[in-house]
């Protein structure tokens, strides 16, 4: 079959994104009862291993310029799903942010940064089509997550859901990567040459009053997916909904963002990357009025999901083809540190 | 990817202070100052 390895990625990346993303935003509240560790102070743990993770990125893209990404693909899964083993240890606030902060450093070999790196580098003109399947299947991370973690949950305990999740990624992540990648590497790697005007270029972009209001449309973005994502549950119980219905919510993210990127697909492809990538912003400010409006009515929450997650879905495609239209440079993350801070991965 | 590493800590902060609705406040202002600033930076001509 010609892209078993994509579906296989796919599968993988699912549940990478289940770990170290969605299982968090589903087992918020649980750990602030369990644990007695505080909303802020956990949270503040989760933007913390997002730091680690983003400082990790130009490290890993080193690795993928020696030609190491295939051993890096398969065993970072499993020192993923090693520390969420060690995460369901977790008894004190320490040792949570010990173990949460090794979970988000060892996710950033299997996520989508490094992933879309070796493909577009290995499959070149082929990368877009499986891309796109990948994304179609990472999409339902949160669909699968959060049911999933809610169940095991109120059937067990948070330890039991911690550890079966990390488990999934050494059994099932892990080999889906090792075959899925086996096949997709080339053995014969050419080292990609940096340009020597690099320091001009960034200066030039600098000085772009465009590269800033990207930036800080991306700022946006990134904090509005990073909030919603991390306070669902609470938040749509703040606004009257029942336990399972903020669940149902929750777990529409991921066929929500798969709608969007399908729209872009079909309707997208005569149109300009920079318009849709603003039709999708007030998209996602659309969705955030229904967010705010849920406590009047709850069936609002399934137009808030459909506009603010289709949107986001979308620009996670349009993101990279905008920044190479305005600036022409498709990995400008990889010049500095600060571009993969402002620029990437919003 | 500033965004993203502030959102859920500082989702948390604000939440402390006036609950999710000020959260949801807090998007909507910041969305308004870039659209404001995009529309000043191109009437004068800077983008």
């Amino acid at each position: 079959m010609k892209y078993l390895p994509a579906f296989l990625i796919g599968i993988s990346v699912t549940f990478c994104y289940s770990s170290c993303m969605y299982l968090f935003s589903a087992l918020l509240l649980t750990w602030e009862n369990e644990l007695s560790i505080s909303r802020n102070n956990l949270t503040f743990i989760y933007s913390l291993g997002l730091v680690v993770h983003s400082l990790l990125l130009p490290i890993l893209g080193k690795f993928v310029d020696k030609n190491l990404s295939f051993s890096m693909m398969w065993v970072s899964p499993i020192l993923l799903g090693l520390s969420v083993i060690y995460l369901s240890l977790a008894n004190t606030y320490t040792e949570f942010l010990v173990a949460w902060i090794l979970v988000s450093a060892t996710s950033g070999g299997c996520l989508y940064t490094m992933l879309f790196s070796v493909i577009t580098i290995n499959l070149k003109s082929k990368a877009k089509t499986s891309i796109a399947i990948i994304t179609l299947f990472a999409g339902f991370a949160s669909t699968y997550t959060f049911p999933t973690a809610t169940y095991l949950t109120e059937q067990y305990d948070w330890r039991f859901t911690v550890f079966i999740f990390g488990i999934l990624n050494i059994l099932i992540s892990s080999p889906a990567n090792y075959f899925g990648f086996k096949n997709i590497i080339l053995k014969k790697f050419k080292k990609i040459e940096k340009k020597t005007d690099q320091n001009s270029k960034i200066k030039i972009i600098l000085k772009d009053f465009r590269f800033w209001l990207f930036s800080f449309s991306l700022f946006v973005i990134g904090f509005n997916i990073g909030a919603i994502t991390t306070h669902v549950i609470p938040m749509l119980q703040e606004k009257g909904m029942s336990l399972s219905q903020a669940v149902l919510t929750a777990s529409l993210f991921g066929p929500g963002q798969v709608i969007g990127r399908i729209l872009v697909m079909i309707y997208g492809g005569d149109k300009s990357n920079l318009k849709l990538f603003v039709i999708c912003f007030y998209s996602m400010v659309v969705g955030m009025i229904f967010l705010y409006f849920i406590n009047i009515n709850h069936y609002l929450a399934f137009l808030f999901v459909l506009f603010n997650s289709s949107a986001y879905g979308s620009m996670a495609i349009l993101k990279p083809l905008v920044q190479n239209d305005t600036f022409g440079q498709k990995k400008l993350w990889q010049y500095s540190w600060y571009f993969s801070f402002t620029i990437y991965d919003w | 990817m500033i965004g993203s590493i502030a959102g859920p800590w500082i989702g948390s902060l604000v939440w402390n202070v006036g609950g999710y609705d000020l959260l949801i406040f807090v998007f909507f202002v910041l969305a308004i100052f870039g659209n404001v600033t995009a529309i000043f930076l191109n009437k004068k001509k800077f983008i």
